[in-house]
């Protein structure tokens, strides 16, 4: 039963790091801690359900849709919006992140209501038995997915001309402005890529979840832990981190009793941002920035 | 506009009564309402308001309630208290400092009441606690607080008070709950029950409150196959639970819960995965009870359908019975000053449409009992106590295999 456990602590973590990668990105390149996050992969899990319902799109097809929607979205909303205040204090982007938060937030509870909404295609649920072990067919399919999204970014970031110039502005944006990276178009193809990956994360869980106008603030805190375990900023860290948390999370239920299993979690975060504050996969360079 | 509207009409009717009773004032009652519009309780407070709403639309309708020679209309204070304890007390303390008002209708859950409770005996103002069942609630010696369901370890105790007559007879119980007031009553409740039978309760444990994923928790209910498996948890646990019981193929012979299987969205967000899950409610429209102001159970039905076109459900059902048992003692004393209303309402032993409401001296309602159902066929049927049953149980549940799901 053991190795039951660490199944599911697998395919959880496949589903934490869909979570966390996009937050992650943002703040490594701009040092944004995005509060956002959370809502747009909760408005994305909105949206895939709509599109399931009244279209009857399947869940994981409309990821391309949420995806590209909220491209133009997190664009948009960078470029015009967030970008005017990236030099000010923090306490102001934590004051606008948290206000567009509570605007998505609003527009979900105006036009789904408070009512519990789930996506189910006619697969949720189902499993594989192998041996004595079950495997969720949704679950394997979300990781499946995140890990392709998470390798495409890593070749994008890594061999596209638009990828280097993100890193590039990350490193340092006043070196990346003399060699000719326009910063405010960058950060908004950050940010949207972020939302995109979002969007992704929330088209997906919203199979395996169930829709409330609550789910904002659980999937930033998860986005929170995830990304600061792997280290802020490295995309590889991400999905580190997203399978660090769900096997603290299962073990802790299995050692100490389900009722312990969020301090684990929390208590390696406390550990690795004492011990390693750029995290485990991260490098120091990155976090100093 | 609303409340000067109603004022307006409230002197109309005023002006228009005065030649015929001499005497006869129409007045109006403010009640206050401090309930979750927003926050993770905004499903359930929704319904709250539908109940008292409807209370209210049948009382103002009827030229309101006749006290001494008095009639009142009844006008409601509202505000969102975003499901949160905190923001709830403050806000009973606005309602009862700034806006004078003598009653208060209850929040939805026991969390938030027994917050809002202390506020109101503060202050010396009735509280209808409709909408919270915690024993903890009402055990702190609370002289203005009242509730309408019935205690919260009466529920899912009832389950396993039908299981212990099933064939074959469960012999083990699982249960978990979130590690909140309300949850772990009725965990307590059905854990206690199930000894009290003879069945040996093999698994009893918490999670936190804020876990989304209890896909570890199941594992572990999976490995101890239980015969009985109950959650007591409200509406979101009780799906993850649902979604992840059908993903790790467990099969037990008994699903029981608290919230879930008596709520239309449980059903509509699992589908036939919901087949053969038992909830309770604390009041069904088959139950064969009846007063003389909603009347029976199916015509309370009906009305709420008419109105809000949607079936009726125990929480609504239970915000218009508080308001129906409080306008009786006010009626009764002939008074709606609190220290006159108060004695009469604590000796409160009454059928109504809903349940039977009857007062221990904590205030907590223990007159009542709950109906179960059970999902057939995507549809929730009463098949429990049998003076209320619609149809019989399926039992035992089949299991996945058998039911050809993969």
């Amino acid at each position: 039963m053991l190795v039951q456990e660490l199944l599911n602590a697998v395919l959880i973590g496949g589903i934490y790091a869909a979570i966390g990668i996009g937050f992650s990105l943002v703040y490594g390149v701009m040092n944004l801690l995005n509060l956002v996050h959370g809502a747009i992969i909760m408005l994305a899990g909105y949206v895939t359900y709509s599109l399931f319902a009244r279209l009857g799109l399947d869940p994981f097809l409309s990821i391309p849709v949420t995806m590209g929607a909220f491209f133009v979205v997190g664009y948009g909303l960078q470029r015009f919006v967030i970008n005017r205040i990236l030099t000010a204090s923090v306490f102001m982007s934590l004051i606008l992140t948290y206000g567009i938060d509570l605007v998505i937030v609003n527009i979900v509870l105006l036009v789904w209501k408070t009512d519990l909404l789930a996506v189910t295609p006619s697969y949720a649920g189902a499993s594989w038995a192998i041996g004595g072990l079950v495997v969720s067919k949704i679950r394997v399919a979300i990781f499946v997915v995140s890990a392709a999204l998470t390798a495409l970014m890593y070749v994008f970031l890594d061999g596209t001309r638009t990828g280097r110039a993100i890193r590039a502005a990350a490193l340092d944006k006043e070196a990346a402005e003399l060699v000719g990276v326009d910063t405010p178009g960058i950060y908004a193809v950050t940010y949207g890529l972020s939302s995109a990956l979002a969007a992704a994360a929330g088209s997906m869980l919203a199979t395996i979840y169930t829709l409330t106008p609550t789910l904002d603030g659980i999937y930033l805190g998860k986005a929170f832990v995830v990304a600061v375990l792997g280290g802020l900023g490295n995309i590889t860290g991400a999905a580190v981190g997203g399978l660090v948390l769900s096997f603290a999370e299962s073990l802790g239920v299995v050692v100490l009793g389900p009722s312990y299993q969020e301090i684990i979690g929390f208590g390696i975060f406390l550990v690795v941002l004492i011990l390693r504050p750029y995290g485990l996969v991260g490098r120091r360079f990155y976090a100093e920035i | 506009m609303r409340f000067v509207s109603v004022l307006t009409l409230a002197a109309l009717i005023g002006v228009a009564a005065a030649p015929a009773i001499a005497t006869a004032e129409t007045r109006t009652l403010t009640v206050g309402i401090s309930i979750s519009y927003s926050g993770k309780f905004a499903k359930e407070g929704e319904l709250g308001r539908l109940g008292y709403e409807l209370f209210r639309e049948v009382v103002n309708e009827r030229a309101g309630i006749k006290i001494g020679n008095d009639r009142y209309l009844i006008e409601y204070k509202y505000y969102d208290d975003k499901s949160d304890q905190a923001t709830a007390a403050n806000l009973v303390e606005k309602l009862i400092t700034e806006d004078k008002v003598k009653y208060i209708f209850g929040p939805f859950s026991s969390d938030i009441t027994f917050a809002t409770s202390a506020i109101g005996e503060k202050y010396k103002v009735i509280t209808m606690a409709a909408l919270a069942n915690a024993e903890k609630v009402y055990t702190r010696g609370l002289k203005y607080t009242f509730g309408a369901f019935p205690p919260a370890s009466e529920g899912l105790s009832t389950i396993v008070q039908m299981a212990a007559d099933l064939q074959p007879k469960p012999q083990t119980v699982a249960i978990v709950y979130p590690d909140a007031l309300f949850p772990f009553y009725g965990a307590k409740g059905a854990k206690e029950r199930a000894e009290k039978l003879g069945m040996k309760v093999v698994y009893f444990e918490k999670y936190p409150p804020t876990v989304k994923d209890l896909t570890p928790v199941m594992t572990q209910v999976k490995q101890l196959n239980p015969d009985i498996f109950l959650t007591s948890a409200l509406l979101e646990d009780a799906i993850f639970v649902t979604k992840a019981y059908r993903e790790l193929r467990i099969n037990s012979k008994l699903m029981g819960f608290t919230t879930g299987p008596a709520v239309i969205d449980f059903m509509s967000a699992l589908g036939d995965t919901a087949d053969y899950t038992v909830g309770y409610a604390w009041w069904s429209p088959t139950v064969r009870l009846k007063d003389d102001f909603f009347g029976t159970a199916q015509d309370y039905e009906a009305r709420f359908q008419q109105r809000y076109k949607q079936p009726g459900n125990y929480i609504s059902a239970a915000a218009s019975a508080a308001g129906l048992v409080l306008m009786r003692a006010m009626e009764r004393a002939g008074s709606v000053d609190v220290e006159k209303v108060r004695p009469v309402l604590a000796a409160t032993d009454m059928e109504t449409f809903y349940n039977v409401i009857r007062y221990d001296a904590t205030g907590m309602n223990v007159g009542g009992f709950a109906v179960l159902i059970q999902d057939q066929k995507g549809k929730a049927v009463t098949v429990y106590p049998p003076k209320a049953a619609e149809t019989k149980l399926l039992y035992p549940m089949p299991t996945w295999d058998e039911r050809g799901r993969k």
